[in-house]
């Protein structure tokens, strides 16, 4: 294997969900490079590629299909606080993760959808149709939270919607 | 000022303006502050799809425009007036689009409720 390659599968390893352009970017590398490699790496199996919202994650084939959804939201630093937020209570009203995470509850529904999606949040509801936030897999998910890490650019979108979702939830 | 300099034909006269460093500076560093923000707020936008969030992407957009009129105008292409013209009418529209934002965002909250 070209030493480029193995760079690569080293990145891939390193950081689980990193996207084409991520990859590029840490590397160094030419995106003809990558995408040569990183088809080259697919053929092989060597890893695993992912479609998540319009973008491509790559992980090592010793990813589970669930593990692999899960990684790619949990890199979001929202979705995180909230994950976050109910592995230390287990189980809660949203209007209380909202609270506590300090967001808007429209971010926080925007967020809970695709965590509901991903299956690593459940909505339960009870006999009156109020709600609780429950994890489906809480022991797992709190090991993909120590993982993964947002990258600053996320951070600055997440941070972004907070902010503009705040400002006119108080307007 | 010498009587040469008025020999000088307007467009060369405003090519000058363009050898002020501290101007290209900040005209530089407001492009790509308002270019760094219009990344962010597309990025929202893609992710959440809502009239507020393209609203606020065109406001933000507005800034970045800002940056190209003063840039035109100084390599002579908009004339002072012209200028003058685009920048104030790019601040009514600013205030315009941060009102539409925050009202569509209203609106949307009271019509849709929280999914629960």
């Amino acid at each position: 294997m070209s030493e480029t390659r193995e760079r690569i599968l080293a990145a891939i390893e390193a950081d689980p969900g990193i996207h084409f352009r991520g990859l590029a970017r840490s590397l160094d590398l030419a995106p003809g490079q990558v995408q040569y490699h990183v088809r080259e790496l697919l053929g092989a199996d060597a890893v695993v590629a992912e479609d998540h919202r319009g973008r491509t994650h790559y992980y090592l084939p010793t990813y589970a299909p669930w593990e692999r959804r899960a990684i790619a939201v949990l890199r979001r630093e929202t979705a995180r606080d909230v994950v976050a937020t109910l592995l230390e209570r287990d189980e809660r009203r949203p209007a209380d993760v909202a609270d506590s995470v300090g967001v808007a509850r429209s971010t926080l529904e925007w967020h809970l959808d695709t965590l509901v999606e991903a299956d690593l949040v459940e909505k339960r509801r009870d006999d009156g149709g109020r709600v609780t936030l429950v994890l489906t897999r809480p022991a797992e998910t709190g090991e993909l939270l120590a993982r993964v890490a947002p990258s600053l650019a996320g951070r600055l979108v997440d941070r972004f919607e907070r902010l503009f979702d705040a400002l006119v939830e108080d307007a | 000022m010498s009587p040469v300099r008025r020999l000088v034909p307007l467009h060369a006269a405003r090519d000058l303006v363009v050898a002020d460093p501290l101007l290209l500076l900040v005209l530089a560093v407001a492009g790509l502050g308002a270019s760094a923000v219009l990344g962010l707020a597309l990025a929202v936008f893609v992710r959440r799809r809502s009239q507020s969030y393209l609203l606020v992407t065109l406001a933000v957009a507005t800034l970045l425009a800002r940056t190209v009129v003063a840039s035109l105008s100084l390599n002579g292409t908009l004339s002072p007036g012209t200028h003058h013209l685009a920048e104030h009418g790019l601040d009514v529209a600013m205030v315009a689009l941060v009102v539409a934002a925050v009202y569509s965002a209203r609106r949307v909250e009271r019509g849709g409720g929280v999914r629960e």
